[in-house]
């Protein structure tokens, strides 16, 4: 005689979770910028003006960081490779 | 009458316990790496063997990642300018996470900014104060703070100690909680599964 077995996945109740949060109006969708962060831009093919960023400055898109971090990719690669208490000190090196 | 008013700063207990780790030789110095993160490279203006780096593919250095990087950056600017929850969620997040989950053969994946928040946030997120954490003691400080943020009930065992875990899952069974399943934060599943490597005790 063979067993029937049942597999439920055991994180099921995270889809339960989701849908009762869809079912209350409550569910959250990332929205997704297509191009730059800046004051218009594109959120999931729409041009919008865009006034929910933290990029109060505009500096992400400023030219002398997006040298810097150009300068700084080419010169030291992509990533700090490790957490700062074990060999990352980068960026307490003061900054011109 | 003048009041001599002496100012003293609130936060100097801090001084006093920096002091004290200092006294007692735990004092904790930030190395500073000069150059690229690779297999050798130079600390505090040291020629060394790095063996201490989370780098273990040599992926920060990777020529394929670094060109893409800086297109990146040409074409995005230097930063994402928000979290992702509000209005930082960029295309090229959602392509690198669904490439991801291609890779992994899974549904969908999200990609953290390290290990520790990998954790931290995972745990937190997939468990609530009606769940049992049963955890080894040696768990990454990430996975502990991923159980405390999650509110759920803990249960610590002895490193490695399969049989102290049982017991501590009969104990929860035969309370007869109402607990949805009891998580086995057994092992730095996170850490030691990508790299085959215990950062914690190093074997």
């Amino acid at each position: 005689m063979t067993t029937a077995t049942t597999h439920t996945n055991p994180l099921s109740y995270l889809t339960d979770q989701l849908n009762d949060l869809k079912h209350r109006g409550t569910y959250f969708k990332l929205r997704v910028l297509d191009d730059e962060q800046a004051p218009v831009c594109t959120f999931a093919g729409k041009k919008v003006i865009n006034l929910a960023s933290n990029n109060y400055l505009g500096l992400t898109t400023h030219p002398k960081l997006r040298e810097a971090a150009l300068e700084a990719t080419r010169k030291f690669g992509v990533g700090s490779g490790g957490g700062w208490h074990a060999v990352d000190d980068l960026m307490a090196r003061p900054v011109r | 009458m003048t009041t001599a008013t002496t100012r003293t700063n609130p936060l100097s207990y801090l001084t006093d316990q920096l002091n004290d780790l200092k006294q007692r030789g735990t004092y904790f110095k930030l190395r500073v790496l000069d150059d690229e993160q690779a297999p050798v490279c130079t600390f505090d203006g040291k020629k060394v063997i790095n063996l201490a780096s989370n780098n273990y593919l040599g992926l920060t250095t990777h020529p394929k990642l670094r060109e893409a990087a800086l297109e990146a950056t040409r074409q995005f600017g230097v930063g994402s300018g928000a979290v992702r929850t509000i209005a930082g969620t960029m295309k090229i997040h959602m392509e690198l996470e669904e490439k991801i989950a291609r890779f992994k053969n899974v549904e969908a994946c999200v990609v953290f900014q390290s290990g520790f928040t990998a954790n931290a946030g995972t745990v937190s997120a997939l468990l609530g104060k009606e769940d049992w954490i049963v955890s080894d003691e040696l768990n990454h400080a990430s996975i502990i703070d991923g159980a405390r943020l999650s509110r759920a009930k803990i249960k610590v065992f002895r490193h490695k100690d399969t049989a102290h875990a049982e017991e501590l899952l009969n104990e929860i069974c035969a309370g007869k909680f109402h607990s949805r399943l009891a998580a086995f934060a057994a092992n730095r599943a996170e850490f030691s599964s990508s790299t085959g490597y215990d950062t914690i005790t190093g074997s």
